[in-house]
């Protein structure tokens, strides 16, 4: 039997039962949305978080105490990470040794609550020197940065990030006015422009304080600092600046207890550990086409019930046994595949259209073609038990069949 | 050479530990261009006998030659290339597929065959205008009376060119004259020298045959000619 054939007596059979036919392509419809939906989630996060890494300025380093990937876990996990700690002192000593021109931004970060008359709000605040605005490529819309003189001289002056301004400022100029961090009184001594989210959180909703008042009035341990910004003022070099850093530490502390990651190994290490987060998502997506597949099976079932009678009059009239396999299965994946099609079609709408305005959506051409390939799969698979049970009838038993 | 040679063929089923011997062990020949009734009451085994003649079911054992070859043995693939190259088969029911028009009903064997046909669709139209149906090709078989199915049938069942026609109980759901026209058709088929096996439990349509196999329970009891 040609091709052209096949495919005119399986849409044939599709139409006739229009009604079953939808239901049965709807799991798939289902299914595979689910894949490319989620995948698309998956893809667009991981995508907006890689474009932060590139955002937070190229030929930007971190420095965290603890071997590896403490950046990531956020804590030390062991006890001698715990016991490892970056000090003023070796700060001081990358920046006395490393040959290429650098800048070193220190600082640490704790959750905070502002207040200013009745008004209150929860957010960060980053304990720094003068260079971390230079560093994190912050900008000053008014007022002025934090300047060497408030770290040397513990100053409580802080500068707040425009979402801060906004709430608590909402109808004077802040600059030189007072606000209570977690009851401490502040000099507001500036404003920052707003930059939105970037891979530490985001500086709008921050305060930007001295950080030896961290010390001196949060409880904060001495001479410990959690994250170090190094900025290569070359780009080009900051692959030998790491190295530099990488030996005058390990000399210096006896042990490798600390990690320096540059932009492109944060960029590797991020999209591996994003890449199985999509995978994830697409496995969940996948579990519901599995279950699309087995409402084919069971309609392809039913199918080859009904027409036990057409399997036995096309037998007699010489159709083989791979002849029936082959209409049923054609007809199972041409279900499935359509369903597929119109799957891809409606979730790249409903992606652009609607989930694009709450998360960040990415639709990639291999999860079309992956979604497509998959739902044809699904169609053969799941319809080939279906259809072997025809190819096997026996012609007289079929032909008797009422 | 015969056509047939039936020896000493059985078909035993066995239904809920019961044994039944459909065919208890029958031996006959059909010869090249014979016209045949195979008669006998219900549950004599006339429709088994039938099936395992048009290689739709085989024998439990015995030996069934057609044209000098072995086909009691045969795969189901090759069972079903004999199906489609050297019998045409008419049903009592018509087994046309509802779907499909008329005319490709007709055209349904070429889909299964394995030597080419030239024009097969101009050969199905030829076809349907021999049994007189020239302007109701188009139509589906819902469309039409038994009469027209069963002719629509046999168009179908020569579209292979066969040597064998088998006809099982071909007029049993046809009112007299439609009945009438069906053997006639036949007939017709029989003189251009094709070979006919038809069953029946109708004396009057038994008797157009040349030859009337008689069977009861599972035995041939007689077998004449004209």
């Amino acid at each position: 039997m040609d091709l052209r054939d096949s495919y005119r007596n399986a849409t044939r059979s599709i139409a006739g039962a229009r009604m079953r036919s939808f239901l049965t392509m709807l799991g798939i419809i289902i299914g595979i949305a689910a894949v490319i939906l989620l995948m698309a989630v998956g893809e667009g996060s991981k995508r907006n978080i890689l474009a932060q890494i590139q955002g937070s300025g190229s030929g930007n380093l971190y420095l965290t105490p603890g071997a590896q990937s403490s950046i990531l876990s956020g804590r030390n996990r062991t006890t001698r990470d715990t016991a490892a700690k970056i000090t003023m002192a070796d700060l001081k000593a990358i920046e006395d040794r490393v040959t290429y021109p650098i800048v070193v931004s220190p600082a640490n970060t704790i959750g905070i609550t502002i207040k200013r008359g009745n008004t209150t709000m929860a957010g960060t605040g980053t304990f720094a020197t003068e260079t971390y605005f230079e560093v994190n490529n912050l900008t000053i819309a008014s007022g002025r940065p934090i300047v060497t003189s408030d770290v040397s001289n513990r100053t409580r002056n802080v500068v707040i990030g425009a979402n801060v301004s906004s709430t608590l400022f909402p109808d004077v100029s802040p600059v030189g006015e007072l606000v209570r961090i977690n009851g401490m009184s502040f000099k507001v001594v500036g404003v920052s422009a707003s930059k939105g989210q970037s891979l530490f959180g985001n500086s709008d909703n921050a305060v930007v304080l001295p950080l030896t008042v961290g010390e001196k009035s949060f409880g904060m341990q001495h001479d410990r600092i959690s994250l170090t910004t190094i900025k290569s003022v070359n780009p080009d070099n900051s692959g030998a600046v790491v190295s530099q850093i990488t030996s005058i530490l390990t000399r210096k502390h006896g042990a490798a207890d600390f990690s320096v990651l540059d932009q492109k190994s944060l960029t590797s290490l991020f999209s591996s550990t994003l890449s199985i987060f999509t995978t994830l998502l697409a496995a969940i997506g996948g579990l519901s086409l599995v279950v699309g597949g087995i409402g084919i099976m069971n309609i392809m079932l039913v199918s080859v019930t009904e027409r036990t009678r057409e399997i036995g009059i096309r037998k007699a009239l010489g159709a083989r046994e791979r002849d029936i396999l082959a209409q049923f299965l054609i007809e199972s994946s041409l279900l499935s595949g359509s369903g597929g099609i119109i799957g891809v079609v409606f979730s790249v709408l409903f992606a652009k259209l609607v989930i694009q305005r709450f998360l960040p959506t990415y639709v990639t051409t291999s999860s079309i073609l992956l979604a497509v390939g998959f739902s044809i799969a699904v169609g053969i698979f799941f319809g080939v038990y279906p259809a072997r049970k025809a190819a096997r009838l026996k012609p007289v038993e079929a032909l008797r069949y009422e | 050479m015969e056509l047939i040679q039936l020896a000493d063929v059985r078909k035993i089923y066995t239904i809920g530990g019961v044994t039944i011997d459909a065919l208890a062990g029958v031996s006959l020949e059909i010869g090249v261009r014979e016209f045949v009734a195979i008669m006998g009451p219900s549950g004599s085994g006339k429709s088994t006998l039938m099936h395992i003649l048009g290689c739709l079911d085989s024998p439990t054992s015995g030996r069934y030659a057609l044209k000098g070859r072995d086909v009691s043995s045969l795969r189901s693939d090759e069972l079903a290339a004999v199906r489609n190259q050297d019998m045409g088969f008419v049903f009592q029911a018509y087994n046309l597929l509802p779907q499909m028009s008329a005319l490709e009903n007709v055209m349904l064997p070429l889909s299964y065959a394995t030597k080419a046909v030239h024009d097969g669709r101009r050969k199905a139209e030829v076809l349907l205008e021999r049994v007189g149906l020239k302007e109701r090709m188009k139509n589906r078989p819902v469309e039409m009376s038994g009469g027209e199915q069963q002719r629509v049938a046999i168009a179908r069942s020569l579209m292979m060119d066969p040597s064998i026609i088998m006809a099982d109980e071909p007029t049993g759901n046809l009112n007299s004259k439609g009945a009438r026209e069906i053997i006639e058709i036949l007939k017709g088929l029989h003189e251009e020298g094709k070979t006919i096996i038809y069953v029946t439990h109708d004396d009057n349509i038994g008797a157009q045959a040349e030859r009337v196999i008689r069977l009861r329970d599972g035995l041939v009891v007689a077998d004449e000619g004209d």
